[in-house]
Order: C-alpha cells, then sequence, then structure tokens
C-alpha cells in the first residue's frame, strides 16, 4: 500500500513528476555519455598507438600524420622516399620495427593500405578465413570491412583512387580476398590490406619505375630503447625532406582538447542534474503545501509523522531513480546510434551493457539529490498542526 | 453499557485572548449527541479535542475508561486511527487514489489488514458500492460525503464525530445524511457526537448539548 500510494500520487501529478524524471534523466545521459565516450576514446588511442613510438611521414601537421597512418580517419600530409626513409630510419641501429604504408585508394569508402606482415603481427591479427597476401593484388580484409561489403575469399573488386568512395575507379586491376581477418577492436579492422607492391603495381607499371624512385606515405617505427625516441625525432626533422611525429605526445595534446570539452560538458550535465534535484524539491514543496490536508488526513487515520515523511521521500528518490533509469536508457539509446553510424568512420565499439563504476557514483548521486530535495521540503510534515489544517482547508 | 467518552473539567485556550471551558459530559455505546451553538463558540475545538487532534489545557478525556491526557502523540495517533471514526466538514480525500482506496486507508495507517469485505459492506449499505474503482476527484459533494461516513466507519470505531455534517444541505439531502450516519453508527454499535449549527437536526437528535 505504501508503494502504490507513492506511484499513484506520482502518477496523479503527471506533468510535474515527468519534468523532474526528464531534467534528472538528460543530466545522468549526458554524464554518462560523455563518460562512456572519454573512456571508449582513451582506450581506442592507446590500443591503436601501443607498440608504436614515432611515425615518419611528409611534413606537415603532426596531429594530421598521426590520425592518417595511425587512426586512418584524415588525408595524408603526402609521400616520402622509401629509399630516404630506408636510409636515415630503417637502418639506423636504435629502430627495432620499421613498418611503412602506402595508402590512397580505398573501396567503398574503406581504405586500403599496402604495408608488410609485420603490420598485421603488430595489431596481433588472427586469420578468421583464408591468408596473408603472397602475390601483388592479393588483399586481407579487416572484419569490418568483410562484414559489412559482404565480401567473401577469392571475390575480386576494383580499387577507386583517393579516400572517398566517389573516387576514379581502377578499373584494369582488381584485387582478390585472400584472406579475412578475425575482429580485433582496433583500426586494422576497418582497413584492406595488401602488400605494398599492390599500391605501387596500381598506380606504375613495375617497369616503369626504378626502385629508388619509390614512395610510401608513412612508416610506423618501434625503438629498441628510450633513447631512440630522445634523439630520431630531431635528426629526421632537422635534417630529412621527411617529419617525425610522436603519437603519444600527439594524442596527450588531442585528448587534453577533447578533455576540455568533456569537463565543460560534465559541468554542464552536473547543473542540469542540480536543476532537476531543484525541480523535485519545487514539486514536492508545493505538493506539501497545496496538500498539506492530504497529509494532516494520513496522520488523523493514523499514519505516524515518520510514515508521511517517509512517503514524501520515497516519492523524491523514486523520482530520482526513475530519471536516473531514463538517463541510462538515453545514453545507451545514443551509444547504440554512436556505435551504429559512425563505427565505421571511427571504429566506436561502445560497450551496452557494461556499468562503469562512474554510473554507479552516478546512482548514488542522483539518490542523494533526492533524499536532498525530498527530504528538505518533507520536514514540514513534522511542524503540520493537525486540527488547525483539517479547520482550514 | 460501558462509557464511550467522558470529559470531565475540560478547558482549552488560543493564546491569552480566548479560552474555552466544556461542560462535563458522558456518552455511552449507541448514544447519540448533538452539539449546537453558533459559530466561534467553541464546537469545532470541543469536536477535535474529542478526536484527540488538539490535548486540553486541563480536564480529562476518557475514551473507552482510558484517559487520553498521558499518551504519546504515537499513541495517541494509533488510539484515534482505532477508537475514532471522523466525519469532516469539508472533504478530506487522497485525490490520487479511488473510493475503494481511500476506504482502505483507514485500515493501512491504523496498521489493519486492508478490510475489503468491509468496505464493499459499507459501500452497499450507503449506495456508493458503483463509485469504489471511481477516483475520489470524479465524485459529487454528495458522494463524497457518503464516502466520508463509510471512511469514518471502516475500523469498526467505538465514537464517530461529525463535524457540520448538513452544512450547506437542503432540507431532503440533511435528512438523507442524517439517517445515513445514525443508521450506519446503530449497525456499527458505535456512539455518535454530531457538531452544528444547522438548526434542522434539533428536531431529529433529543440528546443535546448546547455551547453557549
Amino acid at each position: 500500500m505504501f508503494l502504490k500510494i507513492v506511484l499513484k500520487k506520482i502518477w496523479h501529478k503527471k506533468l510535474s513528476s515527468l519534468l523532474c524524471i526528464v531534467l534528472m534523466g538528460i543530466g545522468v545521459a549526458i554524464i554518462s555519455l560523455v563518460a562512456n565516450l572519454g573512456k571508449q576514446l582513451e582506450k581506442s588511442f592507446s590500443e591503436n598507438i601501443s607498440g608504436i613510438d614515432m611515425v615518419v611521414g611528409a611534413k606537415g601537421s603532426p596531429l594530421q600524420l598521426i590520425l592518417s597512418s595511425v587512426f586512418h580517419i584524415d588525408a595524408p600530409t603526402g609521400n616520402i622516399s622509401l629509399e630516404e626513409a630506408n636510409r636515415i630510419v630503417r637502418s639506423n641501429p636504435q629502430v627495432k620495427s620499421f613498418i611503412p604504408l602506402s595508402f590512397g585508394d580505398n573501396f567503398k569508402g574503406y581504405r586500403i593500405v599496402g604495408s608488410t606482415p609485420a603490420l598485421l603481427e603488430k595489431y596481433q591479427a588472427v586469420f578468421q578465413q583464408g591468408q596473408i597476401f603472397e602475390e601483388p593484388m592479393q588483399v586481407v580484409l579487416g572484419a569490418k570491412v568483410a562484414e559489412d561489403l559482404e565480401l567473401k575469399l577469392d571475390n575480386t573488386f576494383q580499387s577507386a583512387h583517393g579516400l572517398d568512395a566517389e573516387g576514379e575507379t581502377h578499373e584494369q586491376k582488381p584485387y582478390n580476398v585472400s584472406g579475412i581477418l578475425q575482429p580485433t577492436g582496433s583500426v586494422i579492422d576497418k582497413l584492406i590490406l595488401c602488400d605494398l607492391s599492390s599500391i605501387w603495381n596500381i598506380h606504375i607499371h613495375e617497369d616503369e619505375v626504378h626502385e629508388e624512385d619509390r614512395e610510401i606515405t608513412a612508416a610506423l617505427v618501434n625503438f629498441r630503447s628510450p633513447m631512440g625516441l630522445m634523439t630520431m625525432p630531431r635528426i629526421i626533422n632537422e635534417n630529412s625532406t621527411m617529419q617525425a611525429a610522436l603519437p603519444s605526445i600527439e594524442m596527450n595534446r588531442l585528448l587534453s582538447l577533447f578533455g576540455s570539452a568533456i569537463d565543460i560538458s560534465k559541468y554542464l550535465a552536473y547543473l542540469i542534474v542540480v536543476i532537476s534535484g531543484l525541480s523535485v524539491f519545487i514539486s514536492l514543496y508545493n505538493s506539501l503545501k497545496e496538500e498539506q490536508e492530504e497529509k494532516a488526513l494520513m496522520m488523523t487515520l493514523g499514519a505516524s509523522r515518520t510514515t508521511v515523511f517517509g512517503l514524501l521521500l520515497t516519492e523524491g528518490l523514486l523520482l530520482s531513480a526513475l530519471g536516473y533509469i531514463l538517463g541510462l536508457v538515453i545514453s545507451r539509446l545514443v551509444m547504440w546510434l554512436i556505435n551504429q553510424f559512425f563505427a565505421k568512420e571511427y571504429l566506436m565499439n561502445l560497450n551496452l551493457w557494461e556499468i562503469s563504476t562512474y554510473e554507479i557514483y552516478l546512482l548514488a548521486m542522483a539518490l542523494v539529490i533526492g533524499i536532498i530535495s525530498a527530504g528538505l521540503p518533507s520536514i514540514g510534515v513534522y511542524r503540520i498542526n493537525l486540527s488547525e489544517t483539517l479547520a482550514k482547508h | 453499557m460501558e462509557d464511550v467518552l467522558r470529559l470531565e473539567n475540560l478547558k482549552f485556550s488560543y493564546g491569552v485572548h480566548k479560552t474555552f471551558t466544556f461542560p462535563d459530559l458522558i456518552l455511552k455505546q449507541n448514544e447519540q449527541l448533538l452539539i449546537l451553538g453558533n459559530s466561534g463558540i467553541g464546537k469545532s475545538t470541543l469536536l477535535h479535542l474529542m478526536a484527540m487532534l488538539l490535548r486540553p489545557e486541563s480536564g480529562k478525556i476518557l475514551l473507552n475508561g482510558k484517559d487520553t491526557a498521558g499518551l504519546t502523540q504515537k499513541e495517541t495517533g494509533h488510539i484515534r486511527a482505532q477508537e475514532v471514526g471522523i466525519v469532516f466538514q469539508q472533504h478530506h480525500f487522497v485525490k490520487s487514489l479511488n473510493v475503494l482506496e481511500n476506504l482502505t486507508l483507514a485500515n493501512y495507517f491504523s496498521n489493519q489488514s486492508q478490510n475489503l469485505k468491509k468496505a464493499k459492506d459499507l459501500s452497499r449499505s450507503l449506495e456508493i458500492d458503483h463509485l469504489l474503482k471511481q477516483p475520489i476527484y470524479e465524485l459529487s459533494g454528495g458522494e463524497k460525503q457518503r464516502v466520508g461516513i463509510a471512511r469514518a466507519l471502516m475500523n469498526d470505531p467505538s465514537l464517530v464525530l461529525a463535524d457540520e455534517p448538513t452544512a450547506s444541505l437542503d432540507d431532503k439531502n440533511c435528512e438523507a445524511v442524517y439517517h445515513l450516519l445514525t443508521e450506519s453508527c446503530k449497525r456499527n454499535k458505535s456512539a455518535l457526537v454530531i457538531v452544528t449549527h444547522d438548526q434542522r437536526l434539533k428536531s431529529l437528535i433529543p440528546n443535546q448539548l448546547i455551547l453557549s
């Protein structure tokens, strides 16, 4: 009966109850979304840059170089000479691994990246079907590419020039699918991988170009010791036509930029949650004022003041809890939409079913706000004069 | 017969300016008492004292032989819920609940199990059984009056207090409400106190206390 009274009361005041729930829901949804997106962003960044100490590419924006070569979400800064990269970087004894990348074509929006088998090893890729590219024009598909484009082993396709799906098609030289990878959760899932020679082959005839004229777009470098990290970037930037960018530094810079936006969004969301608490407070304060006779009646019928106080407190707590649940539902809905529409471009894979520690704290915060905003006006119950109230109304 | 209500040397003050002194009275099971008097003479104050909604400045209120003076707020509330049924002048209800829920609220708050049979029997005898699922705010004034009487009798109280139950009613309805109250109390073996300034009830209840 206790809960029935509270639920019926909430239903009776549909509009003001809905306002409280929606305000709380919006606040919780924004905080939850910002926290989950921030977490996913950091996770995605750290996973994808792990094992890459430095990226070498054409001179230009270092952030653009990292975004295009590591995350494949921006246009490359240009090409560099493979001979120069080999001479200055690969041959340096401090370099442990050197993974060349060559890209500039796509198939239906998915980038085709020429590299070496070392790239697959770096992302610990495991084959779902087939095998690695062994001949020119053979490709290995990332899991997402295979799923989205419904490509199977031995299927052939023609790539398009540029990074947009609308580019000019290379009709003479189709690619053949030699393998499909299992999902890794990394950027490799959305790439079409082939040997470097395939990229060169598609743009220039093999016999038309000399070995020393070959170009790559970038190279991912891993050092044997931190010493390489301290000396190599300066050597490259000062003494070559290439630029060296450090993923850790660029990502920190990017995250700090995101961080400010995330912080502002969080503060805004906290403000909304507080406003929702205020609306619960106003709603219950008005309810207590307007329905003092109801409370007095309940007490006349035998309810203790604590019981009536409990009814009001439960009402506030329920409104907050419902707001919290609505917030989580909204945040999961938006996360699902992000997964649906931005997964391909940004490889976002937000876990809809995971309740983070942050969200548990958020529940505690919502309930505390509910208790405070319901508790304060409800104290008035202890001051109700039964005789006066029942005679007056 | 046992005394249901006994008042002795009862006095109540609203601040220093307004003091009421009430005559002693004894009310037994099944008895009816009409308290009459002009406005402001203390009729409602006396009723609220009987209902233990107010505490007397001095004097005694004995309910079923028990002195109510030393009781805590919680004990007072418990005894009121069990022993006293109040029919209010204004229609006080929990608006979000329907008629049946408003009736059983009296059971719930007095820690008794929900007596649906009692609610249905009472509503049948008061001809409001077709309204049980109806939201309270959809009822007419007369229907609310009947629901108020039914609620006052839900816990089989030994004392029923009615505050101006016939005010603003026409003669026909005045008589109908009087009959409903007295018949219901008779069936329940409850003592009935009606506080009113309605002179029409004078001829209906011979046991009268006129405050002056």
